[in-house]
């Protein structure tokens, strides 16, 4: 008795196997859809309540002052890194600026210039920080 | 006129720096890097050591001096006009061991013509030496000294244009030099935002501050600069018309690119925003009008609207072409749909089907100003500061009916938007939370870049792949669902003009 068990447990197993196999070689012909998992239709989507839907949004463009012995004036550029001007004003380098720009979401970099001053500044917490610092000093 | 203007440019310019008859260097952590203000320095560092430093928190240090060369360890001024008088500055030895120890001075002057980018001419020969006296080193040597040179009357108030090179000198010995409290009689003269290269006068053919290669209108006084949102391309506006019903979700009811450029000033007030707004498909049977709001811009400070000739039975306008009796600057860019993008026939809608006949959108132009001729503006400046494109609030009016709007989610109604519809059917519209279903859905989508629509009747999530990943994920994935990337699209449920 035990051992007709244990054969029909073995049989089944062996069921069991094999049917995977033959799905595992359906499935090598037919694979897995580019995107698998998402809803099917717009209505079955779930969404969190507090979505806003909006593939862009807005940043704050900080601009620290420097104090120099001549005031110097000249326009600021804030570009995207492909090149396209996002945004231009006369500033002076002695003057803080803080204004704000819409950026699409995927973007995570802008290229910000003052004549011939040009940083890649990150964008963190939705804020673009520049300076006209240009370099790191060495103190002993 | 330009002559005048460019003079007084100079006159500026000279009048400012007049109060800056000396051009120093404390060597400070207010005043470094001394790249900031044009002055450079060659195997030098900040020094802090405070038995050694020689006034204020740092000084100045070469590296052990071996080199009789000027051009090993030295100091540079930013360009300057020298004026008369010395050239002053404290130095200390550090006690080390040395066998001799001096300092050379040189004027070089700018050369427009030198090679290389830095401008530098052939330094002034350096007749100009402070040799340290005995000891130099061992602890004797590190009195603080006191260095003068006198600028020569064949440099000093000749109005052309130097830098100061100061060289540390050293032979024997491993001992450094420590120098503070630079001074240079003369007029700072170099600009940090050129390369540090010489003051120039700027070509400001209008006089509005802002040279004429950086300025879009070079002969108009009221603008200077272009901001075009989005910046790379048109954007795209895309709505459901059967609110507060859902449909069918293929977003093509109306299409619409769109593109604006916010033209400022000189002190980055907003002009005027030149529109474009290009109607591209109609997969409706609704005949639906379309404009925006300006959110947070009242209708006092539009000084007119131009290049929009419209008309309906429940258009409204007042004298600056901004539609009446709304609370905020409302535009109604056209009321027909059917009239700005025309059915030829053959198919429901208008560049929904690819069997049907393709209809080549026209771009409607226009022009809200904020300024009259004169450049004043009408009630009060409205800066970007206070202006972003989430001021921007495009809606549909549903079939010529006035109070019925579609918004994108989350952006409230207009004045005339009936509240009795809100919440009814399948919207859950709250105040702050307008144009959602009761599952979060909105009606419209606003996109910055330029996509295709669906094709008739195809739900939206089967064109663009990733976008209910963008979604689920509250748009932390994918947020360049839009994007024409490989497998992000499905091109044979999108209407593709070839």
């Amino acid at each position: 008795m035990k051992n007709r068990k244990t054969i029909t447990v073995l049989a089944i197993l062996m069921g069991i196997i094999s049917v995977t196999s033959c799905k595992k070689d359906v499935d090598l012909q037919n694979p897995t859809p580019v995107v698998p998992g998402s809803a099917a239709s717009f209505k079955e989507m779930k969404v969190n309540p507090a979505f806003n839907w909006k593939s862009a949004r807005v940043v704050s463009l900080k601009i620290e002052a420097l104090i120099l012995p001549i005031k110097i004036s000249n326009t600021l550029v804030v570009k995207a890194e492909s090149g396209e001007v996002i945004f231009k004003k006369l500033q002076n380098m002695d003057e803080t600026y803080i204004g704000y720009l819409t950026l699409p979401n995927s973007m995570n970099k802008v290229v910000v210039s003052y004549g011939s001053i040009t940083k890649t500044v990150d964008i963190v917490s939705n804020t673009i920080n520049f300076n006209f610092v240009t370099e790191s000093i060495p103190v002993e | 006129m330009k002559l005048i203007k460019n003079l007084a440019v100079i006159v500026v310019a000279f009048l400012s720096v007049q109060l800056n008859a000396q051009v120093t260097m404390g060597f400070e952590p207010n005043s470094l890097p001394i790249s900031n203000s044009c002055w450079a320095w060659g195997s030098m560092t900040g020094y802090y050591s405070a038995s050694t430093i020689i006034s204020g928190s740092l000084s100045a240090r070469t590296i052990p001096l071996t080199s009789s060369l000027p051009t090993a360890t030295w100091i540079k001024s930013p360009w300057l006009k020298p004026g008369s008088g010395n050239i002053t500055f404290k130095v200390r030895l550090d006690g080390n061991s040395a066998t001799s120890r001096s300092i050379r001075l040189r004027f070089i002057p700018y050369n427009a013509l030198a090679a290389g980018t830095i401008k530098e001419g052939v330094a002034i020969s350096d007749s100009f030496t402070y040799a340290f006296a005995a000891p130099v080193s061992g602890s004797g040597s590190n009195n603080i000294r006191n260095v003068s040179f006198t600028i020569p009357n064949s440099i000093a108030n000749t109005n052309n244009v130097y830098k100061v090179m100061i060289s540390f000198i050293g032979v024997g010995g491993t001992g450094r030099c420590i120098v503070d409290d630079v001074s240079i009689p003369g007029t700072y003269w170099a600009n940090p935002s050129n390369s540090c290269l010489p003051l120039t006068l700027i070509t400001d053919t209008d006089g509005d501050g802002v040279q004429d290669s950086d300025d879009a209108y070079p002969n108009d006084a009221i603008r200077a600069y272009d901001n075009f949102y989005p910046a790379k391309t048109n954007g795209t506006l895309m709505f459901e018309d059967l609110w507060p019903s859902v449909g069918d979700y293929d977003f093509n009811d109306l299409v619409l690119g769109y593109r604006y450029n916010t033209v400022t000033n000189s002190s980055n007030n907003i002009v005027e925003i030149k529109y474009e707004i290009t109607p591209k498909a109609i997969g409706a049977s609704l005949n639906n009008a379309f404009g925006f709001m300006l959110d947070g811009i009242s209708d006092e400070n539009i000084y007119s609207v131009e290049g929009l000739k419209n008309e309906a039975e429940w258009l409204s306008l007042n004298k600056n072409g901004t539609e009446a009796d709304q609370k905020t600057a409302t535009i109604i860019v056209f009321t027909s749909a059917n009239s700005v993008l025309q059915n030829p026939g053959g198919s429901s809608g208008v560049n929904t089907d690819p069997k049907g006949i393709y209809v080549k959108p026209t771009t409607i132009s226009f022009t809200v100003r904020f300024r009259d001729d004169e450049g004043k503006p009408v009630k009060s400046d409205v800066s970007t500061k206070d202006f972003t494109s989430e001021n921007f609030n495009p809606f549909i009016v549903i079939n010529q009916v006035r109070d019925q709007e579609i918004h994108l989610p989350t952006y409230s109604p207009s004045t005339k938007a009936t509240e009795k519809t809100f919440g009814t059917s399948d919207d859950n519209s709250k105040e702050g939370n307008y144009y959602k279903s009761k599952n979060g859905m909105p009606w419209a989508l606003n996109i910055p870049a330029e996509i295709p629509n669906t094709i008739e009747k195809v739900d939206f999530i089967k064109a663009y792949n990733y976008f209910s990943y963008w979604v689920e994920s509250v748009g932390k994935e994918y947020a360049d669902w839009y994007e024409d990337k490989e497998k992000y699209r499905n091109n044979d449920v999108l209407y593709i003009v070839k």
